[in-house]
């Protein structure tokens, strides 16, 4: 299970990679006008670390490879696997999102040319979290073609996207002028992290799929990562209610993210890395003895 | 001309002697802890009472199993590279000098057939012995076993000879993969779900 780590790594900054570019973008969308006044330059410092998180995220996968120099072959089963589209659609959204901040660096004029690369970059980001959940709703593997792995890679792109980008927000541009009310959003996607583990967690979930007998061995995650999972996110939620609570820095004025709110994000972080860990704990790699 | 090889497979008659597991291991010289070929031990059951007494319920059968060459092979679809190949007669083959070592395809084969070779740092599996097939002979586990539980041969034939049944439990459901694969089932397989069998030699496979 720990031997998983680069798989761990690999979707957990690509899906924040994702969320991050989502809600960033979003409230822009929603007011029909491209993030350059006034947000230029949070703008492009989020552009930056979206394209750090992919590049970062497809590095280290390359980890798990017992051959990584013949993974530049990677995209040659586009037609049958999902494997080789999910890496086609991470470079797609790291390329597009590059090409949009460069767009912005260079102040091109070419406002509907920045849109279209923000709007393929959304999309290709949308296929990349979507091959990524296809990929291991293998019909071979119960444990993970129920519900749970779907929302569970959903919902750690959405809760790290949001509470990520509030942080950027807070350091780049200082407080209160964002158009979305973050941290009020991350108390509600926390809390259907929360439910979504508790519920639906296959082995540990009060609801989750008990795989049945086959010719794989049971893989067993320990259920004490089931409940850190947990026990972590509801931290999480109780610094950002903390943040909202003592205003931040809201009431200083300052830029840069308060104790309760770096502690937020570092708490949710551990409590997706915990339940992504029990994730592929759910499977054993039969033969495996090291 | 042979379209689609496959394996037969008869449970009643397996005795769990593995000579099958070792006669594959000996001619792919395959190292400690990869089994192309593996016999899973299925068993359950205990103590029931009839009538007021206790009487013994037990169950217990062998499978043996390996790649069954599948029609709709799902470890193929999933390999990001193209490193496993399926030949005209059906006989499906990891290519270990494209093949990256991501893994992938041991999730995605229900029948586990998929396993990590240590030694070339690549997935390998059973490839029917296709050297000794192509030259008129015959696998090395069909040729080994002392009880003629295994059988191999064109998929169409052995259906026309041994019947239509491609799982006995714990085997996944067919319509996954549509393997190459017939069995005559062990008179205890169909009590096996209702008795709780499990594999019980994971060490083993």
């Amino acid at each position: 299970m720990l031997k998983e780590w680069p798989l761990v790594a690999f979707t957990i900054l690509g899906q924040t990679a994702v969320g991050v570019f989502w809600f960033f973008h979003l409230p822009f969308l929603a007011q029909g006008r491209a993030p350059l006044f006034g947000w230029r330059v949070t703008w492009l410092v989020v552009l930056a670390l979206v394209v750090l998180l992919t590049g970062l995220a497809v590095f280290v996968s390359l980890f798990h490879l017992r051959h990584p120099f013949r993974a530049r072959f990677v995209l040659s089963n586009l037609r049958a696997s999902w494997l080789s589209r999910e890496i086609l659609f991470a470079l797609a959204f790291a390329a597009l999102v590059a090409l949009a901040a460069w767009l912005g660096w260079t102040r091109s004029p070419g406002r509907g040319l920045i849109w279209g690369a923000l709007a393929a970059a959304g999309l290709a980001g949308g296929l990349f979290l979507v091959s990524m959940i296809r990929l291991y709703m293998l019909p071979a593997l119960p444990a993970w073609r129920g519900v749970h792995t779907p929302l569970s890679f959903l919902l750690t792109a959405l809760i790290l996207g949001d509470v990520t980008t509030e942080v950027i927000v807070r350091v780049v541009a200082g407080p209160g002028a964002f158009g979305l009310d973050l941290l009020g959003l991350a108390l509600a996607l926390i809390g259907a992290g929360i439910l979504t583990a508790a519920l639906t967690a296959p082995r540990h979930g009060l609801l989750g799929v008990r795989p049945g007998p086959s010719l794989r061995p049971a893989g067993c995650p320990p259920r004490g990562l089931h409940w850190a999972r947990i026990a972590c996110l509801a931290a999480g939620f109780v610094f950002i209610v903390i943040e909202i609570a003592t205003g931040g820095n809201d009431i200083m004025n300052d830029k840069g993210a308060t104790p309760a709110l770096l502690l937020a994000l570092a708490f949710v972080l551990a409590g997706e890395a915990a339940g992504r860990f029990h994730f592929y704990g759910l499977v054993a790699r039969p033969g495996d003895r090291t | 001309m042979v379209t689609q090889y496959g394996f037969y497979f008869d449970a009643a008659a397996c005795s769990g002697c593995k000579a099958c597991q070792v006669a594959c291991k000996d001619r792919n010289d395959l190292g400690p802890g990869v089994l192309w070929r593996r016999v899973y031990e299925v068993a359950g059951g205990g103590w029931e009472k009839k009538d007021g007494v206790w009487v013994p319920s037990v169950i217990a059968y062998n499978i043996s199993m390996a790649c069954n060459h599948c029609a709709h092979p799902v470890c193929g679809l999933a390999c990001p590279v193209q490193a496993i190949v399926k030949r005209g007669d059906g006989i499906v083959f990891v290519d270990t000098g494209a093949c990256i070592g991501c893994r992938y395809c041991e999730w995605a084969c229900p029948y586990t057939a998929l396993r990590f070779d240590a030694r070339t740092n690549t997935v390998s599996k059973c490839d029917f012995c296709y050297e000794a097939i192509d030259a008129g002979g015959v696998p090395a586990c069909v040729a080994s076993c002392p009880q003629r539980a295994l059988d191999f041969g064109d998929l169409a034939e052995l259906r026309k000879k041994y019947g239509q049944v491609r799982r006995i439990f714990p085997l996944p459901d067919p319509a996954q993969t549509d393997p190459g694969l017939v069995i005559k089932p062990h008179r205890d397989a169909a009590l096996a779900a209702e008795r709780a069998a499990e594999v019980a030699n994971w060490e083993e496979v």
